[in-house]
């Protein structure tokens, strides 16, 4: 018998072999995420600016640098693209990574903290980006490109809540496509395949970032906005929020109250954090004076806007957490001209309201 | 559970590991066990059937071997071929039947049974045990001592479902032995079964991906598309069966069975009765033995021979698939080995006559060997389209059209153009042709010794390049998705 293992362990070089290509190759990510995200969370840990912003997913993005980054940021920030101008030079001494994503719903919200905290990357400072969508429990408030599965398992198995949405991963699952034949080959092709005419991430030299007609993505998760987006004129910038203003303003519709059941979550949530040491602070993007009118106008169908502030600022008092900005641009001291359209405020606005918050 | 699914993977080392650990009296016990598990794997209900069709024979078997009188033994031999053969027809052959009455008399008050379970395996193991009682009737056995060895007999799992077809001399005698680990003899099954794995997983499968894409809808294609799928079906359903046996006969050898040989080299046959010689051995002789001689064989005249001949390649058909595709499959056949048999009978007859007085016998022409062999192919290829076909409208179609717009293959580029429309590239179709050719030449090699005992006869390092070589073809080309064994629905 001894012999027999003797000799088949002969044939245990093919096995390594093979299982070395498909770990290195890896053509779905499943070990270093997918190809072009990959490629450029790579230029971003090489301090790298990438134009292509548009085919990223910003989230599979997150997800592979918060695997890859060294150490972890000490300052994230999380929230929707409306906090995603947050950069590094908000607290030039300090490390800072933008993990914000375009559209989030209440699952990206928790889930942008959990792909760092899931690899044992805690930042010290967390910024909140807290849009009122998040405790409007409509199902027209969840995008489809969030991370449900992560979500329930954070929920699940950090913050202790009960849900059968829930199913314990197998950890090792995944590394069962390195003894798989099948993802042997396609690595071997997708090796040898002609990548010349994949769509790549295209990194951009520091001095044309602000000269770009295309959003880019900044080495700290931020953005910058395309050349013409920034350089609108104000009466151009009127148009647009105008326009806007003439929809419901993004997931506020039929926002009459906030959830009770995502408050629960929402606080266990900051519990959570707190007792990780981790400091938070909540930022409220403010909305343009003509597209928060609208929802002041709007009374009950767009109330829960109002109640999500109130709540937030109980709770912030409840826990010794500042509070940055405010729905209402008055209060949060912005005019018109702080503003890009009628959502996104401009990076200098931020920085104002932000202060010395995360410094 | 097929052979080719990790499931398969985790069970076969149990059992052998379990074989070898257990005390004597509990081996068989163990392997009958294990046979029954793989075969519920499919559907447990099966299990019922094979029991059923086990014990009838068994005790028909007993009362055989009792009977005082020829009279009596004969009336339990009936009984015994009538249960079998009515659980066969009833439970594969009822709605062809019903179907092919329905359409000669549409208004008969019967329907067919849409709730019917195909069974796996059926026409093989009904066809062991008819065999066996057979075997047991004439005298040419002794009956099986305990029903235990028998149920073994009967449900074997490296050859339940799809054979070789075992006789009863051959394998009952082996299961009153019990096996020890042996190292010689597990490698030489593990050599076996993985040339049957790179069989089927490289050359089968991977063809099967083109052959399906133009015979799922044989209209959109036409000409050199449906020669390419024709041929390629023709090493799709060898490999695949062949593939088949060997992994049986390797996995047999590794517990310390020896299965018969079931196929011999076929696509090297110069004619196409040495062809049926050379191709599923195993049925091809049970044939031979229980209908074709009993029906009177060449023994009364020329034309009764020849009836014999065509009678029992159609009854083969039919054992193959309850469909008139098959029938006449198996009747193109007949009619082959009778007109071969009526101009060169003769001559066969006295080349084998030579053989047996131990005479030289006159050596084939190597130039004439190679056209002959290629002849054989393209008249058995021929065939295979009424098996492949999904119906008999599409066999005539392929048939029409099999020769359609060959003038153009001298167009550049048509070629090409028309093997990517049947996805012969992004399918692996020149790995899968340079696989065939390696194939062939491993069999060439072996010559008139099988393959294992011709790699136990090379140089240590020829042994480990070809071992070295099989398995990186299967990791390299191999087709992972667990397809069944065509030969399963028989």
């Amino acid at each position: 018998m001894l012999k027999l293992i003797g000799r088949l362990l002969l044939f245990l070089p093919i096995f390594l072999g093979m299982m070395f290509v498909s770990y290195r190759v890896d053509p779905s990510g499943l070990f270093w995420g997918r190809g072009f995200e990959r490629m450029a969370s790579e230029y971003m840990l090489e301090g790298m600016y990438i134009a292509g912003y548009e085919r990223l997913d910003g989230r599979a993005l997150n997800e592979v640098f918060a695997k890859n980054i060294p150490q972890a940021p000490e300052i994230l920030v999380t929230g929707s693209s409306r906090s995603m101008m947050i950069d590094s030079s908000f607290a030039p001494d300090r490390t800072l990574y933008n993990a914000a994503n375009v559209g989030a719903d209440r699952f990206d919200f928790m889930t942008a903290y959990y792909i760092f905290g899931k690899e044992n990357k805690d930042p010290q400072v967390i910024v909140m980006g807290l849009d009122a969508w998040l405790f409007n429990d409509g199902e027209d408030n969840i995008d489809k490109r969030s991370n449900k599965e992560l979500y329930y398992e954070f929920i699940g198995e950090e913050l202790g809540v009960e849900n059968t949405s829930y199913e314990k991963p197998n950890p090792y699952e995944k590394y069962e496509a390195l003894i798989d034949p099948s993802y042997f080959q396609g690595s071997v092709k997708y090796y040898f395949k002609d990548k010349s005419a994949d769509v790549q991430p295209e990194p951009v030299p520091i001095e044309e970032i602000y000269e770009k007609n295309e959003v880019i993505k900044a080495p700290d998760g931020s953005i910058i906005y395309d050349k013409k987006f920034r350089t609108n004129p104000p009466e151009i910038v009127d148009i647009i929020v105008n326009e806007e203003a003439r929809y419901d303003p993004l997931r506020l519709g039929n926002f009459d109250g906030v959830s009770p059941e995502y408050k629960e979550l929402f606080e266990k949530f900051v519990q959570y954090l707190l007792e990780k040491d981790i400091k938070i602070v909540f930022y409220l993007p403010p909305y343009h004076q003509v597209m928060f009118d609208k929802i002041v106008a709007g009374g009950d169908y767009y109330g829960g806007m109002f109640e999500t502030e109130e709540y937030l600022i109980d709770i912030a008092d409840k826990y010794g957490i500042t509070v940055c900005g405010s729905y209402n641009p008055q209060t949060a001291g912005v005019t018109n001209a702080d503003f890009y359209d009628s959502i996104h405020a401009r990076p200098e606005a931020v920085k104002r309201m932000l202060g010395d918050a995360i410094l | 559970m097929l052979f080719n699914s990790v499931s398969f993977l985790i069970f076969f080392p149990v059992v052998v590991l379990g074989y070898f650990a257990i005390p004597e009296k509990f081996k068989n016990h163990w392997l009958l066990v294990a046979s029954y598990y793989f075969y519920m794997s499919w559907q447990p209900v099966y299990a019922l059937l094979i029991l059923f069709s086990t014990v009838t024979t068994y005790y028909c078997a007993v009362f055989i071997d009792k009977a005082k009188t020829q009279k009596q033994k004969k009336l339990f031999l009936a009984s015994n071929i009538v249960v079998n053969i009515a659980i066969l027809c009833y439970f594969k052959y009822f709605n062809f039947i019903v179907q092919s009455l329905l359409a000669v008399f549409p208004g008969l008050s019967i329907a067919p049974n849409n709730n019917l379970l195909a069974v796996v395996g059926i026409s093989f193991y009904t066809f062991q045990s008819l065999g066996y009682s057979i075997d047991v009737y004439r005298g040419d056995v002794e009956k099986a001592k305990d029903f235990l060895t028998y149920a073994l007999f009967v449900s074997f799992f490296p050859q339940l479902v799809a054979g070789p077809i075992e006789r009863s001399k051959n394998l009952l005698p082996q299961l009153y032995t019990t096996y020890k680990f042996d190292y010689n003899r597990v490698s030489d099954g593990l050599v076996m079964m993985a040339w049957g794995f790179f069989k089927k997983l490289v050359i089968s499968d991977g063809a099967a991906l083109i052959v399906n894409a133009v015979y799922n809808d044989v209209t959109k294609f036409t000409g050199i598309q449906l020669v390419m799928a024709t041929v390629l079906f023709a090493f799709q359903i060898y490999c695949d069966f062949s593939g088949y046996s060997d992994i049986a006969i390797g996995a047999a050898n590794v517990i310390g069975f020896k299965l018969m040989r079931n196929f011999n080299h076929p696509y090297f046959s110069q004619n196409v009765t040495q062809f049926w010689r050379n191709w599923h051995i195993s049925l091809s002789t049970w044939f031979m033995d229980y209908i074709y001689i009993p029906l009177g064989g060449s023994r009364k005249g020329k034309i009764r021979t020849y009836v014999n001949l065509f009678i029992t390649f159609m009854v083969s058909g039919l054992w193959h698939g309850a469909s008139w595709n098959f029938v006449i499959w198996g009747a193109i056949n007949g009619a082959y080995n009778v007109i071969h048999r009526a101009l060169f009978g003769k001559r066969e007859q006295h080349r084998r006559q030579r053989i047996k007085e131990g005479k030289p016998v006159p050596k084939t022409n190597p130039a004439v060997a190679v056209a002959k062999a290629v002849g054989t192919f393209i008249l058995i290829d021929f065939t295979w389209v009424f098996f492949r076909a999904n119906t008999m409208a599409d066999a005539m179609y392929v048939m029409k059209n099999l020769f359609t717009d060959f003038s153009l293959l001298f167009t550049s580029g048509y070629f090409t153009q028309m093997m990517e429309k049947i996805g012969f590239y992004t399918n692996n179709g020149v790995a899968i042709f340079w696989c065939i050719l390696f194939m062939f030449a491993v069999e060439l090699w072996e010559g008139k010794s099988t393959l294992v005992e011709r790699i136990n006869k090379s140089k240590w390092f020829v042994r480990w390049a070809f071992y070295y070589t099989i398995i990186l073809l299967i990791i390299f080309f191999g087709y992972f998705g667990q397809s069944q064994f065509i030969y399963f629905q028989f």
